[in-house]
C-alpha cells in the first residue's frame, strides 16, 4: 500500500511516498516535512539566520557547519566537478542581479536590478570557487569577501535523496522534491515506480512515462521560474559562464541518473549547454539519460532514455 | 490469270507503302535534325556559362533528427533507422497539443523543473 504525504518545502511542492502495509507506515511519512524544516533552516539563502546566511555575510574567516551543510557543500563540490563548472555554487551573485533576489512568490515587477557588468568580469576571470577555502577535519569553510554561496537544485536534490535512504528501512520510498525525485529501489512486486514528465507546455499532463527501480530523475528549465525584467523574460538558471541567465534553446531537460543528485547537475548542465551539445555530453556519461523538451515543442532524447520509457 | 493480277496491285501497294515511308523518314530528318542541333547547342552553351561548381563544405551528422512529414499519435515513439545518430526523436510534441498522451497511466507523481 502506497503511503503519500504531500507538503511544501524549499519554495516547492514536495510528495513523499512509502510503500508499507503496516500501521505504522502514516507515522514514518509524517517525520518528513520535520526533516525538511531542519535542512531548510541550514540551507536558505531566504532565511537570515540558516547556516547558509551566516555563512554569506563572514568573509575571510573558517566558519563550522554541520553535517547536512557540508555534504550538500561537497555534493556541490562535486557536481561542478562533474560539469566543468557550468554548475556551481558561487552564482548567487548573478541570480540576485538577474532579479530573483527574494523567495521566488514575492518576486514583483520591483525589483531593483543593478548592472551585470560586474558579475560578467567576475566570471571571466578565475573560477571563483577555487577561492573559497574549506578544512576537511573541523569541516569549516572560508568565503573570500566577494563570494557568496547558494546550493539551488543541489539542496533539494540532496534532501530528496536523504529522504528516500531514510524511508526504505521501512520499505521502497519515493521522495520528490520540487521535481527532484529520489528512488529507494524497486517497488515490493518488484516492479518499477512508473514517474510521469510533466509536458511544460500543459502542466496537467504528463508527456512521457518513465520506469525506474532506483535512482533518481530530475527535470531542470525555464518554463517556471522566471520573470520579467525590463522588457527581457528572465529565468533563474544561471549561465556561469556569462553571469546571466542561460540563453539555450531548452525548456526543460529531465536526466535520469544513479542519484538524484547527479540527476539534478546533469539536467542543469544540458539545460545550459543546450540541445545539441547538451545531448552529446550526455551520451559521454554511460550512466545518464535524458529527455529534452524544446522551445518550439520538440520531445527528444538520448538513446539510453529508451530503456525508461 | 486474275490471280496473277492481285499479286501485281498488291506489289504496287507495298511499292507505295515503302516509298512513303522512306519519305516521311527522309522528310522528318531533313527538317528535325537541324532544330536537335540547334537545341544541343544552346544547351551546351548554357552550360558552359555557369560558374565552377563550388565543393560543399564538410557537413556533420546532426546530433538530432526531426521529423515532421507524419505527425505521430500522442507518445508514439519514432525511431529513425540506422546506428547514426545517437540520439533520437521520440516524440514530435506541437506546442499547446499533440504530446501529452505518453504518459498519466498509473504514474504516482511527475518530475518537473522547479
Amino acid at each position: 500500500m502506497l503511503h503519500r504525504l504531500p507538503f511544501r518545502a524549499m519554495g516547492c511542492q514536495m510528495l513523499a511516498i512509502v510503500e508499507q502495509d503496516s500501521e505504522n507506515a502514516p507515522d514514518t511519512v509524517a517525520r518528513v516535512p520535520n526533516w525538511f524544516e531542519g535542512w531548510e533552516q541550514v540551507l536558505s539563502r531566504f532565511r537570515h539566520d540558516s547556516e547558509l546566511s551566516i555563512l554569506n555575510r563572514t568573509a575571510d574567516q573558517f566558519v563550522p557547519v554541520s553535517q547536512a551543510f557540508w555534504e550538500v557543500f561537497q555534493a556541490s563540490l562535486q557536481a561542478d566537478r562533474s560539469t566543468g563548472g557550468l554548475v556551481t555554487p558561487t552564482v548567487l551573485e548573478a541570480i540576485e542581479i538577474a532579479g530573483y533576489d527574494r523567495p521566488f512568490n514575492e518576486l514583483s515587477t520591483g525589483v531593483s536590478y543593478s548592472n551585470s557588468q560586474n558579475v560578467t568580469k567576475l566570471w571571466s576571470e578565475v573560477h571563483p570557487l577555487s577561492m573559497v577555502l574549506c578544512d576537511e577535519i573541523s569541516h569549516s569553510i572560508c568565503l573570500p569577501p566577494n563570494i557568496r554561496l547558494d546550493f539551488g537544485g543541489i539542496a533539494k536534490g540532496w534532501a530528496a535523496h536523504q529522504t528516500a535512504e531514510r524511508l526504505k528501512a521501512s520499505g521502497p520510498a519515493l521522495m520528490n522534491a520540487g521535481g527532484d525525485i529520489a528512488i529507494s529501489g524497486p517497488r515490493q512486486n518488484n516492479e518499477p515506480w512508473l514517474v510521469g514528465i510533466s509536458n511544460p507546455f500543459e502542466p496537467e499532463q504528463d508527456l512521457a512515462t518513465l520506469h525506474l527501480r532506483s535512482g533518481g530523475v530530475a527535470t531542470s528549465g525555464k518554463d517556471r521560474r522566471h520573470w520579467i525584467k525590463g522588457s527581457v523574460l528572465n529565468h533563474h538558471i544561471i549561465d556561469p559562464r556569462t553571469g546571466q541567465p542561460a540563453l539555450t534553446d531548452i525548456l526543460t531537460a529531465t536526466v535520469i541518473a544513479p542519484t538524484v543528485i547527479e540527476a539534478e547537475a546533469a539536467a542543469k548542465s544540458v539545460f545550459l549547454l543546450g540541445s545539441g551539445a547538451g545531448l552529446d555530453w550526455l551520451e559521454a556519461d554511460t550512466g545518464l539519460a535524458g529527455v529534452l523538451v524544446l522551445d518550439d515543442g520538440q520531445v527528444i532524447a538520448n538513446r539510453r532514455a529508451e530503456e525508461y520509457l | 490469270m486474275a490471280p496473277k493480277s492481285k499479286r501485281s496491285w498488291f506489289d504496287v501497294q507495298m511499292a507505295i507503302m515503302t516509298i512513303s515511308m522512306a519519305s516521311v523518314l527522309g522528310l522528318w530528318n531533313l527538317f528535325a535534325g537541324p532544330d536537335r542541333e540547334t537545341a544541343l547547342r544552346k544547351a551546351a552553351e548554357a552550360q558552359a556559362s555557369q560558374p565552377e561548381p563550388v565543393e560543399a563544405p564538410p557537413t556533420f551528422e546532426p546530433a538530432v533528427v526531426v521529423t515532421t512529414a507524419v505527425p505521430p499519435k500522442p507518445g508514439e515513439k519514432i525511431l529513425l533507422g540506422g546506428t547514426e545518430p545517437q540520439t533520437k526523436v521520440i516524440i514530435q510534441n506541437n506546442r499547446g497539443g499533440g504530446g501529452g498522451g505518453g504518459g498519466g497511466g498509473g504514474t504516482v507523481t511527475s518530475t518537473r523543473s522547479s
